[in-house]
């Protein structure tokens, strides 16, 4: 992985995830707290409802003893209970009025086995016997107890009372009630959103709470009189709703995600510029690194900055010119090791030009010492033999002179040098081109110059002439003021080029198998050029042409031409 | 047009006729009339009588336009105010209106009618065969003369006679007196000499050529209060108003005939498996209506329609009904009706057990306005209806094609109909004051007539 993602990666981590555990914390802090609130509050509201109810209960037993009185007294009522069934019309009526007079939303006449005599909420549900009410009614106990009837249309929940009076020797009961109204009851808690509903658990009617609520539930004995009356435990649930709690917490992560993002984005931001910043003189080092040549030995691998990164460009500066230097002492060993060999073919050829000579001299010696007479007519066979001798030595001396050229000191113009090569190896489909300043001032013998350049020249124009032709291309370049004091002078051709083997070999101290060649080729190119103090490099591959790139050391002023 | 457009046409037609003209011919003098209450000595007799109706509320599963027999403000009002060619009596019998003489060819499909000599309308123009042609035609538009009744064409005979071809044969002329036949004379004029009508707030005040005018009032409260002020003739169908009136010895009470029959109609596929668990069930509902009424008792007047043509029944939809029981909200008596219907429900296990098998939801009463309430019977997705019809009908079959116009789902049978029982019957009583008792006729279905010019 880059440097850039890893860092983007650490920097975010360790900028959100704090953030995110404080921002989750909190929320989960805030929350609990509210919802305790909350509780508190529904607990507070059921303790009102429940009072609410408690007196509810309260008035209607005072209403349902005033309405016992009046049905204890009334001289209409009694011969209609004493008619019995079928029902008198005024019997079925009576709870009707009664219930509107005393302020009761439910009132029924019942008697003792439970038949319903009259009915104030639902008048025609007269003669509907339910044997399983009154005894319910006085068994459940507690202060308030809840009542759920059927009326014509729909149903009816009633705080609850009941009242029995004795008539004709019978025994009938009142049952009264006034309805829960929900949405009063609501209105006993503080604050919008309350809602209050009685549930039976498990029934039909049962409705969940609503999803977004906090419910407090408290437990009330209730009877549904259904077809049958049955106990039903009911549930007084107090909800309110969560919406406000709800935006809150919503608030919150609207804060906490825009907090979040900023960081992210921070962090990004932060880890971006940080990581350009470090990347960019390692991505300069790196490159800087890819042109290390130990021929070079200048390189800028920004050693002066006083970071990290100057202290690694220090070191591989250090590293570099260690790196030169040997390689220099392997130039000297290699150079010291190729004078050995030539000394040693040299004392060979030497002696090989010597042995005649010796013999010769020996012959004239003898023929002094025997036959002094004949010595110039013996010179005279011999000479020939003597002068052949000769000739191979001066022959030898020649060719080993041409071997071993000495570059270094003097100074050189290298343009008029360059310009009559171009012009000696122009031709035969090949274009030289000359891109040279004025002068081209070297430090360097003219001969082992010309020999360089003669040869480079030659493997240029020999790269294309198996070819259909093509242009080789000399330029020249004097120093920049702020570089190092070098000539740089390229030789580039448009040849078929040089695998990393090839070249290899053209380096090597193999002599040449290039016909009309030196025999001798880079390497010893390379010799006169590192001699001279200079540096060579070679720039090729298969199909792209060759560029040597030759540079030279600047003749100072003073030296001789 | 269409039956169901008929009660307002009808409506229309009555305060039309209200308010234009009517026939010349004495509307209070006609022979073998059925007469209510004892005659008594006619004492200030110049003092204005006072009416007070209050009406059974119209049914409506059929045009009411047609039948005679409701008493209600409007018609009670239209009744003096106009006249039909034939009346229908107490007995059934069809009586002279516009019309003396009556006769049909052997076809029985044509009728040759003679006109009453002297009848004028209220602009004392004489009421000729050619005015009653005349307007029969602009009532009813283009096609038949009278599409719902089969009347194709009238057409004059002489001075007086009158020719009406119908579509196919008619036993008798009794549909002619239906009151959306009632005529209407040219636009009330100078020479009037029949009652002239003036509407107020309260109600609609009748002046008679002679005689002492008469007061109907439209909306009353509570009927005691008619009671307590001495109004000559009150009609109420509530025991409490009728006792009351009883109690003070100044009223005659007469009963009229049993005029709205109530049934229970279950949809194919509701609730109940209707013939066993239904039978009997007008005894138990009988006793939760506050009104005068009775258990329905056969024969009914859709008994032996077979002839009938009827529209075949949709299908059943399959559909679970809902728990509804459905009634018209401003009938008092279809609401104890359903209502004691549901409370009876909880006491028998068979019903109960069926609404639990086959209703959808736990029954409960359902008030809906008329509209709303035809439209739930047209779908016939409901537990059950209840639905009120005339006791007594001049045209069976016309209205049992309405009821099925408007019930495509009931499926009849030779006697009746598969899903619908006969639970309750309601009537009124007149209540006469001393003035008015032996001076008002009772015509067809109880329809109350003055009788003010025989004294």
């Amino acid at each position: 992985m880059r440097y850039g993602p890893r860092l983007l990666l650490t920097t975010g981590a360790a900028a959100l995830v704090p953030l995110l555990l404080l921002g989750l914390g909190a929320r989960a802090e805030v929350s609990r707290r509210l919802e305790a609130n909350y509780q508190r509050r529904i607990q507070d509201g059921l303790n009102n409802v429940l009072g609410a109810l408690r007196a509810d209960a309260e008035d209607v037993a005072s209403r349902l003893a005033g309405v016992r009185r009046i049905a204890e007294a009334d001289n209409a009522l009694r011969p209609a209970l004493v008619a019995g069934p079928p029902e008198p019309r005024a019997l079925i009526d009576y709870a009707g009025g009664a219930m509107r007079s005393a302020g009761l939303d439910l009132l029924e006449l019942r008697d003792g086995e439970g038949r319903l005599l009259s009915s104030g909420q639902f008048r025609n549900q007269y003669g509907v016997r339910d044997s399983m009410l009154l005894p319910l009614l006085d068994s459940l106990g507690g202060p308030v107890v809840l009542l759920r009837t059927r009326l014509a249309g729909g149903g009816l929940t009633v705080v609850a009372g009941h009242e029995t009076f004795s008539a004709a020797g019978r025994q009938y009961t009142l049952i009264g009630g006034r309805a829960i109204d929900p949405s009063a009851l609501a209105r006993l808690l503080p604050g919008e959103g309350a809602e209050v509903t009685i549930a039976v658990p498990g029934s039909e009617r049962d409705s969940s709470p609503r999803a977004a609520s906090i419910t407090g539930v408290a437990k009330l004995p209730m009877i549904d009189a259904g077809d049958a009356a049955r106990a039903a435990p009911a549930e007084l649930r107090l909800s309110v709703s969560r919406a406000p709690l709800d935006d809150v917490l919503r608030g919150l992560d609207r804060w906490f995600l825009a907090a979040l993002a900023v960081s992210a984005a921070a962090a990004l931001l932060i880890s971006a510029v940080v990581a350009r910043r470090m990347s960019r003189p390692l991505r300069v080092l790196a490159a800087e690194a890819e042109r290390v040549d130990l021929d070079r030995l200048h390189y800028d691998f920004g050693a002066g900055r006083r970071d990290e990164i100057g202290a690694l460009g220090g070191m591989l500066e250090g590293m570099i010119r260690r790196l030169a230097a040997s390689a220099e002492r392997l130039t000297d060993a290699e150079r010291r090791a190729a004078v050995g060999d030539l000394s040693r073919q040299l004392s060979h050829d030497i002696k090989n030009g010597l042995a005649p000579i010796r013999n010769i001299l020996r012959h004239l010696d003898k023929v002094a010492k025997e036959t002094p007479g004949r010595l110039s007519t013996a010179f005279a066979e011999r000479r020939a033999n003597l002068e052949s001798s000769l000739a191979y030595l001066d022959d030898l001396a020649r060719r080993y002179a041409a071997r071993l050229p000495d570059l270094a000191g003097g100074r050189t113009d290298l343009r008029p040098l360059l310009e009559e090569l171009a012009r000696e190896h122009a031709g035969n489909g090949i274009e030289i081109t000359l891109s040279l300043p004025p002068a081209l001032p070297v430090a360097g013998d003219g001969v082992a110059l010309r020999r360089i350049f003669e040869n480079l020249l030659g493997n240029a124009c020999d790269a294309m002439t198996a070819g259909p032709g093509g242009r080789v291309t000399l330029t020249g370049r004097l120093p920049s003021p702020a570089g190092p004091r070098q000539v740089r002078v390229e030789v580039m051709d448009e040849g078929p080029g040089m695998t990393e083997r090839e070249l290899q070999r053209a380096f090597s101290e193999a002599p040449s198998t290039k016909v009309g060649g030196s025999g001798l080729g880079l390497s010893i190119v390379r010799r006169l050029v590192l001699e001279g103090g200079g540096a060579l490099r070679v720039e090729t591959a298969p199909g792209s042409g060759t560029r040597v790139l030759v540079d030279l050391p600047l003749a100072r002023d003073g030296e001789d031409s | 047009m269409s039956f169901a457009r008929h009660p307002v046409a009808a409506l229309s037609l009555l305060l039309a006729g209200c308010a234009t003209a009517a026939p010349s011919s004495p509307p209070f003098a006609e022979g073998g009339a059925c007469l209510v209450g004892p005659a008594e000595p006619w004492v200030d007799r110049d003092a204005p009588i006072t009416v007070v109706i209050d009406a059974i509320p119209a049914t409506i599963l059929f045009p009411t336009s047609i039948e005679p027999g409701a008493n209600s403000p409007a018609s009670f009002v239209a009744r003096h105010t106009s006249e039909t060619l034939v009346r229908v009596d107490c007995r059934g019998r069809v009586v002279q209106g516009l019309a003396m003489r009556w006769d049909p060819d052997s076809t029985k499909t044509r009728w040759f009618l003679r006109l009453r000599p002297g009848a004028r309308f209220a602009d004392g123009t004489r009421v000729s065969p050619k005015a009653v042609a005349e307007l029969l035609a602009d009532r009813w538009g283009d096609g038949a003369l009278v599409p719902w009744a089969d009347l194709r064409m009238a057409r004059t005979s002489g001075d007086t006679g009158l020719v009406l071809v119908f579509d196919s044969p008619v036993d008798d002329l009794r549909i002619l007196a239906a009151p959306s036949l009632a005529l209407q004379g040219p636009p009330r004029g100078p020479g009037r000499t029949t009652p002239e009508v003036f509407y107020d707030s309260a109600g609609a005040t009748l002046l008679p050529r002679s005689g002492p005018a008469v007061r109907i009032r439209f909306e009353g409260s509570d009927l005691r209060d008619a009671v307590d002020a001495g109004v000559d003739l009150i009609v109420s169908p509530d025991p409490a108003v009728v006792d009351y009136a009883e109690s003070t010895g100044r009223y005659h009470t007469e009963p009229l005939p049993w005029q709205t029959i109530y049934l229970v109609v279950v949809p194919t596929g509701a609730w109940v498996s209707p013939a066993p668990a239904l039978s009997g069930l007008g005894g138990r509902l009988i006793g939760g209506v506050r009104m005068s009424a009775r258990e329905a008792q056969a024969p009914f007047w859709w008994m032996g329609q077979a002839q009938c043509p009827l529209p075949r029944p949709a299908a059943p939809s399959g559909l679970r009904p809902n728990g509804a029981v459905v009634y018209p909200g401003d009938d008092p008596s279809a609401k104890d009706i359903a209502e004691r219907l549901v409370a009876l429900v909880g006491t028998d296990q068979g019903w109960t057990a069926a609404m639990r098998a086959r209703t959808s939801s736990p029954l409960e009463a359902m008030a809906l306005d008329r509209g709303e309430y035809v439209r739930r019977i047209r779908a016939g997705r409901d537990a059950a209806y209840v639905v009120a019809l005339p006791s007594t009908v001049l045209a069976p079959c016309l209205l049992l094609q309405s009821i099925h116009s408007l019930a495509p789902w009931l499926r009849s049978d030779g006697d009746g109909w598969a899903e619908a029982f006969p639970v309750v019957e309601t009537r009124s009583y007149a209540l006469l004051s001393s003035r008015v008792a032996g001076r008002v006729a009772r015509d067809w279905g109880g329809a109350l007539r003055l009788r003010l010019s025989e004294r």
